[in-house]
């Protein structure tokens, strides 16, 4: 995996992200609209990718000089949607990732919602397939993935209306919430948590103690530069 | 093992670390998924000061 670091780009003709890898020497744009002399957005950037057009849009964003020399290695086009599957299993089916929902990149949540899924899937798949427990575990999946995945696509909808296209229906828009509750603060109600989440809100602040069952076991410094969240992996049935 | 911790472990159908505390000033016990979220406990409503005592000393640090 390449460590990124991302950087927003608006200027008065295109709104977009550059996410260049840490190294510096290559990165890509991503454009979510250009902007016409009066004001206008417009997001079907894809209208056209020709290559001479790709350069002119980088050096744009960049703001460097017309004759600054880019290249451009690839070219993939993209359409912002949020979208959540009414259901996330159906027998030995299970899905995780964009195949689960999708959502435009504002907020940067995509990816790490995936990978979430997979962390809440992999270890119920290994209990039950070696045995261990039984298969109503693998039920808790949907229950806990779904509702998160769908409050991360509607986080991710809110911020693309408010940043890039505030043409879009704003009636059920729901209101921003902290970055860092959405990435890890899911708040699980299912066959696997017992007893009641006494957390009011659909998330928990990771960087709070609030030790509600459903939530993560929070944070707390061990010595040797350990974390509490690295025990439950090692801890052994007393 | 504590015996509600032990019905409570059953009734969630998987293995799960389980530990239980008793100290003079604090007891509880928990149930970790191994995804490490916090899946029953018997302490209610601590406050932060002893829930963080509580994961030390489940993890047997000082
Ligand atoms: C512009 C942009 C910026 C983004 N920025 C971020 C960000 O900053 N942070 C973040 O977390 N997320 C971000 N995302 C979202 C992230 O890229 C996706 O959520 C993530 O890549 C989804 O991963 P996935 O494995 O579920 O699906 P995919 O990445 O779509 O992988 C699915 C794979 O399956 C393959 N496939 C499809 N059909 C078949 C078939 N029939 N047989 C075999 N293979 C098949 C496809 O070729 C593909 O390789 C961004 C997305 C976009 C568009």
């Amino acid at each position: 995996m390449t460590a990124t670091s991302a950087w927003c780009t608006s200027t008065p003709n295109l709104l977009g992200f550059f996410r260049f890898s840490i190294t510096g020497d290559s990165g890509f744009l991503a454009m979510f609209s250009t902007i016409a002399p009066d004001g206008t957005r417009d997001t079907r950037v894809g209208d056209d990718v020709s290559t001479e057009r790709c350069i002119e849009l980088v050096r744009t964003a960049l703001g460097c000089a017309p004759d600054h020399p880019v290249e451009i290695e690839n070219v993939q086009q993209w359409s912002a949607s949020a979208v959540t599957a009414e259901s996330l299993s159906s027998g030995r089916v299970f899905l995780a990732g964009d195949a689960a929902h999708v959502m435009p990149p504002t907020g940067g949540f995509g990816g790490n919602t995936g990978v979430a899924d997979a962390h809440n899937l992999a270890w119920k798949l290994a209990l039950v397939t070696k045995g261990l427990a039984g298969p109503g575990l693998l039920a808790s999946y949907d229950e806990e993935r779904r509702p998160a995945g769908a409050l991360t696509v509607e986080q991710a909808y809110t911020r693309y209306v408010l940043r890039v296209d505030p043409s879009l229906p704003q009636d059920d828009l729901q209101p921003p919430l902290d970055d860092a509750s959405i990435e890890l603060g899911a708040v699980y109600r299912s066959g696997a948590v017992l007893g009641e989440a006494d957390v009011a809100t659909p998330l928990d602040d990771p960087r709070g103690h609030s030790w509600a069952p459903g939530t993560r076991v929070p944070h707390v410094p061990l010595s040797a530069g350990r974390s509490t969240l690295d025990v439950p992996a090692t801890v052994s049935r007393s | 093992m504590h015996k509600a911790a032990d019905e409570a472990q059953q009734s969630l159908h998987m293995p799960i670390a389980v530990d239980h505390v008793a100290e003079p000033h604090l007891t509880g016990t928990v149930l970790v998924r191994p995804d490490g979220v916090i899946a029953w406990r018997t302490v209610q409503g601590a406050a932060r000061e002893l829930t963080d005592a509580l994961l030390r000393l489940l993890c047997r640090e000082p």
